[in-house]
């Protein structure tokens, strides 16, 4: 249900109830890019769709030169960069309005490593076919159990969103790695054949447990394997 | 996994009565401990002095020995009941030394009891000083520079003969840092959280038991706060703990720099502020534990739909105060004693 706070009475509740939240990420884009960690020997690009600051530090503090881009970036324009990898940050907003983006990543799958988080996680997911649909809460808050179905380990994560990525949707295409311990809905998904993976909650934490940070581990090793620079 | 198939009987060690220095906050532990055991419809024999609390009342333990808690009680028993497993993590330190001096005497081996819970082994490194102090090392966490004391030319007399395991510590002083806590949980399958965080109103120098104790840490940053949680979840790991445990670290109140001053293998008295501050049943999900179950198997009763693996958040500050009741000791001086 939409609301006002209104300093003054609001008779059309027509206009309150056809409110809706648009353009979200090109709201909250950087408008140039930018470099961080100037001299690192891997290059990753980060797609800038409202990215908090601490995956750009998360990269930089392991090795990696930063690019982070404009959301209205294409692949072409991402690819010219010559990035070893591509991070696909978190953001806000219904994931789906996002089409232009959903294209671009659509063309970049498969051709570098890629890491997403969040809205991320959710646009490569539609970008592969998947769909996204709206929570009834959503989740948030520094206290939200994962579960890695491969280990079988449970990790407390940060986590702030509202729509969330249809675990069946996404099956014939990649491998659900995580689901929330407390209602299973998605958390992470792996596409191995696209050397691809994401995650729903946020490992760079800031606020909130540091237990997942690892996954950025995994990007690194995910970039120097393949990576066409010598590591 | 599902609940181990060979706990069919458990001795549990009881906390005792309320004396100075180890009060009630136990009885509560143990209490918990008692339902859960008989609820999963294991056979529970009760070894605890106390004739005056409820958990030696019939309902809650199937054979009841009210023994003072001493080595050849526990023996005794043990022999006359043949359980196949041995619960002492939840009385406390006088339960948890006995069970240890059990097994690394061969008497629970001897006798067929397991000792359920967290190991003897994860005991000592977290007891024994020194073996801590090599395992805070061995993982990079920073301890107060200390050393052992084993013979009475090295340290005062009168605290070597308190010590029940003849060993004393002499550590540098660290006075006026704070004093921060995190009660942890760990299951067999490796699942690590923390229940609650503890900030000492009072710094180091004055023991937590004294101080005055707010749940939760109230002055930390986020920064700061990520830090000494992963810390004590680091140390549980290392530890291999299976169960509770508290972890108390020293944090300099001008910069990142800490310390591991102490961690307790066990229930504690800040197991039971922290159970009582956050509605998470710490003694119950260790019991659970100790009998096979992960996290995420334990229910939460509170949602009946969610499991044990989640941190409480709290929006709300719960205060501990100490209270010496020297007026019932009309007569004594007023020294304030060591717990």
């Amino acid at each position: 249900m939409n609301a006002v706070i209104s300093t003054r009475p609001v008779n059309d509740v027509n206009e309150i109830k056809k409110y809706a939240i648009r353009n979200a990420v090109e709201s909250v884009t950087c408008a140039e890019p930018s470099v961080y960690g100037e001299g690192n020997k891997r290059t990753v690009a980060l797609w800038d769709f409202g990215a908090k600051e601490n995956i750009v530090r998360e990269l930089v503090k392991r090795g990696c030169k930063v690019i982070r881009v404009p959301a209205s970036y294409t692949a072409e324009q991402i690819l010219a960069l010559n990035p070893d990898g591509l991070m696909l940050t978190n953001g806000p907003g219904d994931p789906a309005e996002n089409v232009g983006i959903i294209g671009n990543i659509k063309k970049l799958a498969g051709k570098l490593p890629v890491f997403g988080i969040c809205l991320g996680h959710q646009l490569f997911a539609l970008a592969m076919g998947g769909k996204t649909k709206k929570m009834k809460y959503g989740h948030r808050g520094t206290n939200q159990p994962v579960k890695n179905l491969e280990t079988g380990r449970v990790y407390i994560s940060s986590q702030n969103h509202g729509y969330e990525v249809i675990n069946e949707s996404v099956q014939s295409v990649g491998k659900i790695s995580f689901v929330n311990a407390n209602d299973n809905t998605c958390e992470g998904v792996d596409y191995d054949d696209m050397n691809a993976f994401t995650v729903q909650f946020h490992p760079e934490a800031c606020s909130g447990p540091l237990d997942a940070s690892y996954l950025f581990d995994r990007f690194i090793a995910n970039m120097d394997k393949g990576g066409k620079r010598n590591a | 996994m599902p609940k181990r198939s060979d706990i069919k009987k458990v001795l549990v060690i009881g906390s005792g009565p309320i004396v100075i220095g180890q009060a009630a906050e136990f009885d509560y532990a143990g209490a918990q401990a008692c339902r859960v055991l008989k609820d999963a419809g294991v056979n529970v024999v009760l070894c605890n002095s106390n004739p005056a609390t409820i958990m030696t009342d019939e309902a809650l333990a199937d054979e009841i020995y009210l023994e003072p808690l001493t080595i050849d009680s526990i023996k005794r028993i043990i022999i006359k009941e043949r359980p196949d497993s041995l619960l002492a993590s939840l009385g406390g330190q006088t339960g948890l030394t006995i069970g240890c001096k059990l097994a690394k005497e061969g008497f629970l081996d001897k006798w067929g009891v397991k000792l359920i819970g967290t190991k003897v082994d994860a005991i000592d490194r977290a007891e024994d000083r020194e073996l801590f102090k090599e395992t805070m090392q061995k993982i990079g966490q920073p301890v107060v520079p200390s050393d052992i004391a084993y013979t009475v030319e090295e340290c005062v007399a009168v605290a070597l003969m308190l010590s029940p395991i003849t060993q004393v510590l002499v550590e540098k002083y660290i006075y006026g840092w704070k004093e921060i806590e995190f009660e942890v949980l760990r299951d067999g399958a490796g699942n690590v959280l923390t229940v609650c965080s503890m900030e000492n109103f009072d710094p180091v120098g004055i023991h937590t038991g004294d101080s005055i104790v707010i749940a939760p840490a109230v002055t930390l940053s986020d920064k700061e706060y990520q830090m000494l949680r992963t810390a004590s979840l680091d140390i549980i790991s290392e530890l291999q703990i299976e169960g509770g445990c508290n972890c108390q670290f020293a944090l300099n109140p001008d910069s990142f720099e800490y310390s591991v001053i102490e961690v307790n293998p066990r229930v504690s008295r800040s197991s039971a502020l922290a159970s009582k501050a956050t509605g998470y049943p710490i003694a119950k999900v260790a019991t659970k534990i100790a009998l096979g179950y992960t996290l995420d198997e334990i229910k939460n009763d509170v949602t009946g739909k969610t499991f044990a693996c989640f941190e409480p958040t709290l929006d709300y500050v719960v205060v501990k105060l100490p209270k010496w009741p020297f007026d019932k000791f009309r007569s004594a001086p007023r020294l304030r004693w060591r717990s």
